[in-house]
């Protein structure tokens, strides 16, 4: 549409005459087609973004804006066979405040101190160090929480965890184990070997995260409950394991020891029923404490047994029939002799001595000559059998199989040097098994801790037999050597464990020690054991009292019989006034497990419902902020004058979109009606009241937990 | 000369299609700025009330430019200019802000201007004529305008307002008498000075082309442009829904200013989106045919403009959050969030509404172009006019 300056515009065409208004259409038009095609590139471009890269876009987006918290299990309770709690997981809060909404750093620290007990300047620092957010305290229990927030106005940051809490302390520490402060991860012990029943699995609770890192329940996901850890029902018997432990350390102290181990098993079965070292520590706070500690020297420590193993020699002696132990006859060459080259000693010196007399004695000569006739090959295999040079197969992390030379490998002198308990390593727990074989006539026993494994509601999850791996000897052997046994209590090396009434049959031992540093038995560092097993006509009890490197002696007669013979008195003193062992006992120290006036139960994560009713039976006033049917969070609102919680804010969240089928409630009561629709989370609007006449929605229809249903009722 | 139609009705189209957008806007503004408004304000309503506000005055503003004489636009128009340069130059050169603030009174100033660049320039380009195709006579005075107005608006540290400005009045002179030569030669020598200004400035270019790539600085510069696309790309077909919009939990900066299309992408997904390239497609359209309609070259020309207005707002603002222009800060017309240029933009669409219903009252009789002829002519109307009433 050219113009051309000359015409007039009466003289044209109506169509063309648009034109002469000076407006130029063909620029409009080339204007025009620009902004089209930019709407089409624009329109071009949002069908590859928003349609061709969605997928990309939802996958990338989620990798930021999504958070999932662990919402962290209860790990198992480890309890003692009378049900005494040796380990449990105690509800606790990890607090901390975000620097940009603290309003008052010095009262805050004031309220921290006077509850949590460190100095002001501890938490003014925390605070001063931290870059955005400072952790004040890491394990508060719900009382100190509830008391701290009725103190201080500030937004602090509570997050709940469990933290392990251990009533007996100290007392079977090393068996017992330990968790870390954070995180439950088991370091040792039981907590370790049963890891995986203990712990549970965590549960899920899914958080849109903005991009300041203030995290949103996300309503689009399902909250997945946590799945609390399976508890343990152990063997050891805390009575016992107490007696055991004071004993020990009386010991231990008194003679000057480096550190002691004692162990007390039921010969029968293989249950370890106490388990004590000594020193040991405390796992609630268990980094104040050296790493040897933690060592569970009775199934960890390799040391050489000495006169204990003198078992298997006489063992040998009777199941092969060598020798009668009261006609043969040795001559113990007055306490030294040497032997293929070796020099032989004894503690004191000897005349000639029958078998018996030998052990009962404890003549290192008398076992050597005795071993002259012992075959390498069977003495090794009596060795296997009793369990010596492999694990027992103990339910603890960390037992040591011992040092067993190979058949092939032994010296002129190693059966001789092994028959008195050298050349050879074993743990303590190895000795006891020997020794609980002879006491139930025989059978070697595989030793246990875990005779249960339950969850939280008490069924039982995996249960543990006693096994017997095999028979050694036939009882009548047995017995024999149960009596050589007494003979050492009542007449050898063994009457200091000598009591009353009470027949024990036992071996003492005291052995050198080789020392790895200067490659010899030097003197001066002893081994002081004793092992045995009471009552020796009937044993119950097999128990073995290993004291290392005493200095104040070092016999085992002198150092380890005794402090067997105080056990087993105590013991068996306690059996005498409680025939009833089973019976309930109050818990000794569950009392000091954190609880305070009055405690709000912890709710989060229950059934909005469960939570409401639950808090108002406990009688707190209860306001629900939000919608849904889970609770996420929970907050104490208002105080009473004496400083308790008296009104708690639940925070609801949808769990899922979770659809019911709307139940048929015609014909129903009203209140019949009203349970039926209980467990569904639905408001129910009541219309009338007597028989359900109408119902809305329909029964069958689909309806979302949190909608509205009315029901309508007339009477009769 | 015709009579005018009896109840002479503005054009319905166009009508919705703003109501629409305005509505749309009101809507998308709370539900962007929920999170940003609760947090900064404490209050998940506060942009929602003080765009509503706006949104009362445009009401007015509406109903004031709807009705209005376009003879008394054109009358007010060069001191209406005049005003724009001293307010213009002030707040550029001795505020150097964009805002605007006078005791409880304060406003976006760039609003305003377009405001008046988009009244003047159709009185220029009538009173000229003919002179347009002179540059040194015709067309200079009115570039010198556009550029000192447009100037002044990048010293008030807003360059892209300013290139907005820029692009406006070259299009309403697009559409004159001028010649493209000239306005080609101006333009391309125009962006000559920008690039050498902004090199000169010491501005680094790299950070402007960044948006090319916006993974390598991701938590810097290519920050918006990576959750603009994200939250475009999350709404998908039909969108996550009504306020739930992840991206606007503080990732998407702006959202609900000038990234609000975005936020429409991510909850309405791309039903949302071509919903307002539609809307602003429609005004297109019906903006071309009001246009062709009007007989009074001033009525055309700001029809014009104010087409260029919308289109040149929208199109730019869709094609930064696209990822297809570099992100510079540029509101989408009815929908962002801001007083200012709501009650324009409602002023604007009164406006057109206002040439709508003119374009259907002067159905034919063109106005002769030039000189003696034209003179006539409006005489003669006039004359008409008085006499009708």
């Amino acid at each position: 549409m050219q113009r051309k300056k000359t015409k007039r515009y009466y003289s044209q065409q109506p169509e063309e005459r648009r034109t002469q208004s000076g407006v130029r259409y063909g620029r409009l038009w080339l204007v025009v087609t620009g902004w089209v095609f930019l709407f089409l590139l624009i329109a071009a471009r949002l069908v590859q973004v928003q349609i061709l890269q969605h997928r990309y876009y939802v996958e990338a987006s989620r990798k930021y804006q999504e958070d999932v918290k662990e919402v962290p299990a209860r790990r198992g309770s480890i309890l003692d066979r009378n049900g005494q709690i040796m380990a449990q997981d105690v509800l606790q809060y990890e607090v901390g405040i975000s620097k940009s909404v603290i309003q008052n750093p010095q009262k805050l620290a004031r309220v921290f101190s006077k509850h949590l007990g460190r100095p002001v300047k501890y938490y003014l620092d925390r605070i001063r160090r931290a870059k955005t957010f400072a952790v004040l305290e890491r394990r508060v229990s719900p009382a100190t929480k509830a008391l701290i927030e009725s103190e201080t106005n500030e937004k602090l940051t509570w997050t709940r965890n469990f933290s392990r809490y251990y009533p007996f302390k100290t007392l079977a520490s090393q068996v017992v184990g330990f968790c870390d402060y954070s995180g439950n991860q088991a370091r040792a012990g039981l907590e370790l070997r049963y890891e995986e029943y203990l712990k549970g699995i965590p549960g899920k609770m899914y958080f849109l995260r903005d991009a300041r890192h203030h995290l949103v329940p996300a309503m689009e996901y399902p909250f997945i409950e946590p799945r609390n850890g399976y508890s343990l029902e152990t063997t050891l018997d805390m009575t016992y394991q107490q007696i055991v432990e004071d004993e020990l350390a009386r010991g231990v102290q008194k003679h000057k020891a480096e550190f002691g181990t004692a162990i007390l098993m039921n010969p029968h079965t293989g249950e370890i029923l106490a388990m004590a070292n000594y020193p040991g520590f405390d796992p609630n706070d268990y980094s104040r404490y050296s790493l040897n500690n933690y060592r569970n020297t009775a199934i960890s420590y390799l040391y050489d047994p000495g006169s204990t193993f003198k078992l298997v020699p006489l063992t040998y002696i009777l199941t092969h029939g060598l020798y009668n132990l009261d006609q043969k006859r040795v001559d113990c060459e007055k306490g030294r002799f040497r032997f293929r080259g070796v020099v032989f000693r004894d503690h004191e010196p000897f005349g000639t001595l029958t078998v018996r007399e030998v052990f009962e004695h404890s003549s290192n000569i008398g076992v050597a000559k005795l071993s002259r006739r012992f075959n390498k090959k069977d003495f090794y295999a009596l060795v296997r059998n009793y369990g010596l040079g492999m694990p027992t197969g103990i339910d603890l992390p960390g037992e040591e199989r011992g040092i067993l030379r190979k058949p092939r490998n032994f010296s002129r002198v190693t059966i001789p040097f092994m028959s008195i308990g050298y050349s050879i390593s074993v743990t303590p727990l190895q000795i006891l098994n020997m020794y609980a074989a002879v006491a139930n006539g025989g059978k070697l026993m595989q030793p246990f801790v875990v005779r249960r494994v339950v969850d939280e509601t008490g069924v039982v999850i995996e249960e543990y037999q006693p096994s017997e791996i095999r028979q050694l000897y036939t009882p009548e052997v047995a017995t024999q050597i149960a009596q050589v046994l007494r003979g050492v209590v009542s007449r050898g090396t063994g009457m200091k464990a000598r009591i009353d009434g009470l027949p024990i049959a036992g071996k003492t031992g005291t052995a050198q020690q080789f020392d790895p540093r200067t490659r010899s038995y030097h003197t001066g560092r002893y081994v002081a054991s004793f092992v045995g097993f009471f009552p020796a006509d009937q044993p119950e009890f097999a128990m073995i009292v290993v004291l290392f490197y005493p200095k104040k002696g070092y016999y085992g007669g002198q150092v380890a019989a005794p402090i067997f013979r105080n056990i087993a008195l105590s013991i068996y003193s306690l059996r005498e006034a409680y025939p009833q062992r089973h019976a309930a006992r109050e818990t000794p120290e569950a009392a000091d497990a954190p609880d305070g006036p009055l405690v709000v139960p912890d709710v989060q994560g229950m059934n909005g419902q469960l939570a409401i009713n639950l808090l108002e039976e406990n009688g707190f006033a209860v306001k629900c902020i939000g919608n849904g049917n889970r609770v996420w969070r929970q907050e104490v609102l208002e105080y009473d004058h004496a400083g308790n919680p008296r009104k708690v804010a639940l925070y609801l969240a949808q769990e899922s979109p979770v659809t019911y089928k709307m139940p048929d409630l015609l014909g129903l009561t009203m209140q019949e009606a009203l349970l039926q629709l209980e467990g569904l989370g639905v408001q129910t609007i009541i219309k009338g009241h007597g028989i359900v006449k109408r119902q809305f929605p329909l029964p069958g229809k689909e309806i979302a937990a949190n909608k509205r249903v009315t029901i309508y009722c007339e009477p009769g | 000369m015709k009579q005018k139609k009896t109840a002479s009705q503005p054009d319905n189209v166009l009508l919705i299609a703003f109501v629409l957008l305005v509505f749309i806007g009101l809507v998308m503004v709370y539900s962007a700025s929920v999170f940003y408004a609760e947090n900064a304000r404490n209050d998940q309503f506060y942009y929602f009330k003080r765009q509503f506000v706006a949104f009362v005055l445009g009401l007015v503003a509406v109903m004031v430019f709807s009705s209005i004489r376009l003879t008394a636009l054109k009358k007010i128009a060069p001191v209406a200019l005049i005003a724009a340069l001293v307010l213009a130059a002030y707040q550029g050169v001795v505020v150097r802000s964009r805002w605007f603030v006078l005791g409880p009174v304060h406003f976006q100033t760039v609003d305003v201007i377009r405001f008046v660049l988009t009244i003047y320039l159709p009185y220029y380009i009538v009173r000229a004529q003919e002179d347009l195709k002179s540059f040194s006579e015709g067309l200079l005075p009115a570039l010198i305008i556009i550029a000192s107005l447009a100037g002044l608006t990048v010293l008030q540290k807003d360059f892209s307002s300013g290139m907005a400005l820029f692009l406006l009045g070259m299009t309403i002179l697009a559409v004159s008498p001028a010649r493209f030569s000239h306005l080609l030669g101006f333009g391309v020598s125009s962006l000559v000075v920008a690039l050498g200004g902004i090199a000169i400035s010491g501005y680094n270019m790299s950070r402007i082309l960044v948006f090319l790539n916006p993974h390598e600085k991701p938590l810097e510069e290519g920050w918006q442009v990576i959750h603009s696309l994200t939250s475009l790309g999350r709404g998908g077909i039909t969108g996550v829904g009504f306020a739930q919009s992840r991206e606007k939990m503080f990732y998407l900066p702006e959202a609900h200013t000038d990234f609000i299309f975005s936020i429409i992408g991510e909850e309405w997904g791309i039903v949302g989106t071509l919903l307002i390239v539609t809307l602003f497609f429609t005004i297109l359209v019906r903006g071309v045919r009001i246009a062709r309609r009007q007989r009074d070259p001033y009525s055309y020309y700001l029809t014009v403009g104010i087409l260029a207005n919308f289109m040149w707002y929208s199109i730019m603002n869709m094609m930064i959050a696209l990822k297809l222009l570099p992100p510079t800060g540029l509101p989408l017309p009815f929908i962002s969030y801001g007083g200012t240029a709501l009650l324009i933009n409602m002023a604007l669409a009164g406006l057109l509404l206002n040439l709508s219903r003119d374009a259907e009252v002067l159905e034919t009789d063109p106005v002769p172009v030039t000189g003696k002829e034209q003179r006539v002519f409006y005489y003669t109307r006039k004359k008409q006019w008085r006499k009708n009433r």
